[in-house]
């Protein structure tokens, strides 16, 4: 008998349980819609990641064999504060090809016909250059900017503002 | 207006120190610029050719101090009747004081022929002059340079 009353009660909590759980459940349309991490609209795009992280535009943006191809891409980085233009941009895998590039950071301007971006180590390297910065502006053979923004070069010719 | 007369007043203050080499690297958390291998640096008559050139930045980025190192020969005029050609070890240029320090260096006064050797000479442009400082005596040569 007293077996029996045991099952009884132990029904009868997996069927109360639920319920007394679900007395406080107040169901939130937010925090099922999941925000976008890329708007494209009309050319224009948006990069979120919690907040807008990058935003800009591009005349042309397909797809050949394994690569991502932008034409006229221009790109904002709103957390980096890093610009960037090219008028052929090709992304495959970890690398990002572009000719016809310039870049910009708090630090300097960057022009060059050919640069190479590479995602895993944040370097980039390219050709020929000119480099303007408040004080400076070079020309030179090849250069490569790390993730601290630091610049090596070869080959180059460096004008520096002095005050009489 | 103002503000025309204030670019162009900075504009005809400025100048240019072109610089050549085969390396050059910058850091902007460091403020500096390092150029190595045949550095060759010329700004109107003046020339400094070495091994290595460093040029520190302030705070506003502007250039404040140009270091030369390794086998560094130079021809700097203070006016068009005081130009000096030498060797030294490094020259090391305060563009705030305009003081020239060579230290272990060799200066000959084109104009002139007088030549001056000291462990340190300290050349200035805002008040013309060509200190020698020496090592161990108290030795103290001026050259006076006629404006």
């Amino acid at each position: 008998m007293g077996k029996i009353v045991l099952f009884f009660i132990f029904i009868l909590i997996i069927i109360v349980y639920p319920m007394l759980i679900s007395y406080n459940y107040k169901p939130s349309l937010e925090k099922n819609i999941k925000k976008p991490e890329i708007v494209i609209d009309k050319g224009d795009f948006y990069i979120y990641s919690k907040i807008l992280e990058k935003k800009g535009n591009f005349n042309k943006f397909y797809l050949e064999k394994n690569s991502y191809i932008a034409l006229d891409l221009y790109v904002k980085d709103l957390i980096k504060k890093e610009e960037y233009k090219g008028k052929k941009t090709i992304f495959k895998d970890n690398l990002v090809k572009a000719k016809d590039v310039w870049y910009k950071n708090n630090e300097i301007e960057l022009i060059t016909n050919n640069a190479v971006y590479n995602k895993t180590k944040k370097l980039l390297r390219g050709g020929k250059f000119k480099l303007y910065a408040t004080n400076f502006r070079g020309f030179g053979d090849e250069f490569l900017i790390d993730k601290n923004k630091k610049i090596d070069a070869k080959n180059i010719i460096y004008y520096l503002k002095v005050e009489e | 207006m103002r503000w025309i007369l204030i670019f162009l007043f900075v504009y005809v203050n400025a100048a240019e120190l072109k610089i050549i080499s085969k390396f050059f690297n910058y850091d902007p958390n460091k403020q500096i610029s390092i150029f190595k291998e045949d550095v060759n640096a010329t700004k109107e008559k003046d020339n400094i050719l070495c091994d290595e050139l460093i040029v520190y930045f302030d705070k506003n980025k502007k250039a404040k101090k140009i270091v030369a190192k390794g086998n560094v020969r130079f021809v700097i005029s203070l006016d068009k009747n005081s130009t000096y050609k030498g060797k030294s070890e490094i020259l090391i240029y305060n563009l705030e004081k305009g003081d020239i320090i060579l230290n272990k260096g060799k200066i000959v006064k084109i104009e002139t022929n007088e030549s001056v050797k000291g462990d340190k000479i300290v050349l200035n442009r805002i008040n013309k002059s060509a200190k020698v400082i020496g090592d161990k005596k108290p030795v103290e040569i001026i050259i006076k340079v006629n404006e």
